[in-house]
């Protein structure tokens, strides 16, 4: 069989369907919506380097341009996609009613993943100067756990959302009109399914930046007189959750495992050309560089994406196996358990490795003892697997009903 | 209504003077430096700079000897944050002012408030050479941490919200699913 198959349409295929132009509208917006997230994904991993090597020495550095380019423009689509199926909604335009929109303030009828997406990105616009603000009052070297980098980081988990619920909600309705994989089928997978299988990774990529400061430089919370590992419950969540909404949305063995091939190809790929990127803008600005030497790829973290693959596996055989016996809800804790095991030992792992190689790192740096993370007691360990086991639990549940909300929205 | 049109007018007029006489007036701050045989007079136009805004100076140079060590010369400048002060180095543009020999313009924006030097150096004929200017960068007032943490953390309230109105969703997805969607639920097994 041929790995990509591009189809002509069949006789009841999409070109000839009632609601074909409203479908391809939708299909295309998604489509560009993703790539702008896309591209402020791109230049976010840049930034992390660039902050790194070169610290922040304006605010429109090339990184920053990419990724308010990328916000602003799935901004701009958002409002558009608003407005023009506002009209069509009021217009009456066959496939555009109150089964394929929702409504916003009684006026504004629009897909559901747009009017979110929208938000999002209109949430980590108004982030921006919050955060230059605060750069501005704090240094640059104000921790990614910081109010406003948070609000960006939120608004851009909702936009990510937004655009997985567009493309589900697209494959939905190609679903039951028989059209789905008709024009392009990859490895046996539908063009469309594989779309929203990569926004999905957004999510996933998302939580992973979010936290790396576990990783690194604040490995423990302290919770009162109880101190917990934090790396392993929040990666914990984030992999079970998109993995689990990722199996039961598309329903297909290894959608999950598929999900997490593709966010771990992509971050690979960024944290490879990152610091080439960021040597070749350096060197070709005169910049002095932070840490000594020149950037230059760390393998490690490259590599270090694939090792989410190996939970996203056992959700996906978990699920599948336990759903033909079990039923549903205890099927998605177990397979939310299964998930868990592997992400708590990876996650620890990385941040007792990530602990070390920080410390290695600044002690390169004069003067830095005191900034030295704390080595973890094996007490906060041993709660934070525990606690990521529950979490990982909890996550499997919620996975399971977005996933299903995405099997069946159409809105 | 009408009456109110001659002052808000007059106020225009009088905020548009003022900035037009702000800009107008010298600077705020000058000191000379030495730097060899040359000596730098700085002229800052603020003090203390603020984060995120130009700082504009301006540099008059003059040589100890004859005028041909003022020919060709070159200046360059950093804002050079100071220990204690969380930024990276900032270049400043420079550029020759108007056809004086020794005459240059300058400005830097300051991204992080705190201690920095303008760290400025000099090269001409008669030699290389740098000077220090202290400068103090100073920013907007600090809102409170908690109501920092209160804004960057209200959109998760908000995607809260809407996990609550999904999941009570969901019931009504799967009836609609369940109706509409023949072979969906061939799994499902509640």
């Amino acid at each position: 069989m041929a790995a990509f198959a591009a189809t002509r349409p069949a006789t009841t295929g999409a070109r000839d369907h009632p609601f074909a132009g409203e479908r391809r509208f939708r299909l295309f917006a998604a489509a560009a919506l993703v790539s702008m997230q896309t591209l402020a994904a791109v230049g976010l991993g840049w930034d992390i380097q660039w902050h790194r090597w070169l610290g922040r020495d304006s605010f429109l550095t090339p990184p920053h341009l990419i990724i308010y380019t990328g916000v602003v423009g799935a901004g701009l689509i958002c409002i558009a996609v608003v407005l023009i199926e506002t009209e069509r909604y009021w217009r009456r335009v066959p496939g555009v009613d109150r089964t394929s929109t929702v409504s916003l303030l009684g006026v504004f009828h629009a897909p559901l993943g747009f009017v979110l997406a929208g938000f999002g990105a209109l949430t980590m616009a108004l982030a921006a100067p919050l955060d230059n603000y605060w750069h501005q009052l704090y240094g640059v070297d104000v921790t990614l756990w910081s109010p406003f980098h948070m609000m960006g980081l939120i608004g851009a988990g909702i936009a990510y959302l937004g655009a997985a619920y567009a493309l589900a909600s697209e494959l939905v309705r190609s679903r039951r009109d028989g059209t789905a994989g008709r024009r392009v089928m990859i490895f046996g997978w539908p063009g469309i399914a594989l779309g929203a299988l990569f926004a999905l990774t957004a999510v996933l990529r998302l939580v992973r930046v979010l936290m790396e400061p576990s990783i690194e430089t604040f490995p423990t919370w302290q919770l009162g007189p109880i101190e917990v590992l934090t790396s392993p419950i929040g990666l914990t969540l984030a992999v079970v959750l998109t993995s689990m909404a990722a199996v039961v949305m598309l329903r297909k063995p290894g959608a999950a495992t598929l999900m997490t091939v593709m966010a771990a190809l992509f971050t690979a790929t960024v944290t490879l050309l990152a610091p080439i990127a960021v040597r070749i803008v350096g060197d070709a600005s005169g910049y002095t560089y932070r840490l000594p030497g020149h950037p230059h790829i760390n393998w490690i973290q490259v590599l270090l994406p694939f090792a989410y693959v190996l939970p996203a596996i056992a959700v996906d055989v978990a699920y599948l196996a336990q759903l033909r016996r079990w039923h549903r809800m205890r099927a998605s804790l177990i397979a939310g358990l299964a998930g868990s095991l592997p992400m708590t030992a990876i996650a620890t792992i990385l941040t007792l490795d990530g602990i070390s190689s920080t410390q290695a790192a600044l002690r390169m740096l004069p003067a830095s003892s005191n900034d030295l993370p704390p080595q973890p007691a094996f007490h906060a360990i041993a709660l934070g697997a525990l606690l990521a086991l529950v979490v990982g639990g909890y996550a499997g549940r919620i996975g399971e009903q977005l996933g299903r909300i995405w099997r069946l929205n159409t809105r | 209504m009408m009456r109110r049109w001659p002052s808000a007018l007059l106020a225009v007029v009088w905020l548009g003077l003022s900035g037009i006489s702000a800009a107008a007036q010298g600077p705020i701050r000058s000191e000379t430096r030495y730097a060899g045989a040359y000596t730098l007079r700085i002229d800052l136009y603020s003090d203390p700079a603020f984060t995120g805004r130009r700082l504009t100076f301006d540099v008059v140079v003059a040589a100890a000897g004859t005028t041909d060590q003022l020919r060709n010369l070159t200046l360059a400048a950093w804002a050079m944050p100071e220990a204690g002060t969380n930024a990276t180095p900032v270049r400043a543009s420079i550029s020759q002012a108007g056809h004086a020999l020794g005459g240059f313009q300058g400005s830097v924006t300051p991204q992080v408030r705190g201690s920095y030097r303008l760290h400025l150096i000099i090269s001409g004929p008669a030699g290389t050479n740098a000077v220090d200017l202290p400068l103090r960068v100073a920013a907007p007032t600090a809102i409170p941490i908690w109501l920092a943490w209160s804004i960057g953390l209200l959109p998760l309230l908000g995607l809260f919200v809407f996990g609550l109105q999904q999941r009570s969703d969901l019931a009504r997805l799967q009836l609609m699913g369940s109706t509409g969607e023949g072979g969906a639920s061939s799994h499902v097994v509640t």
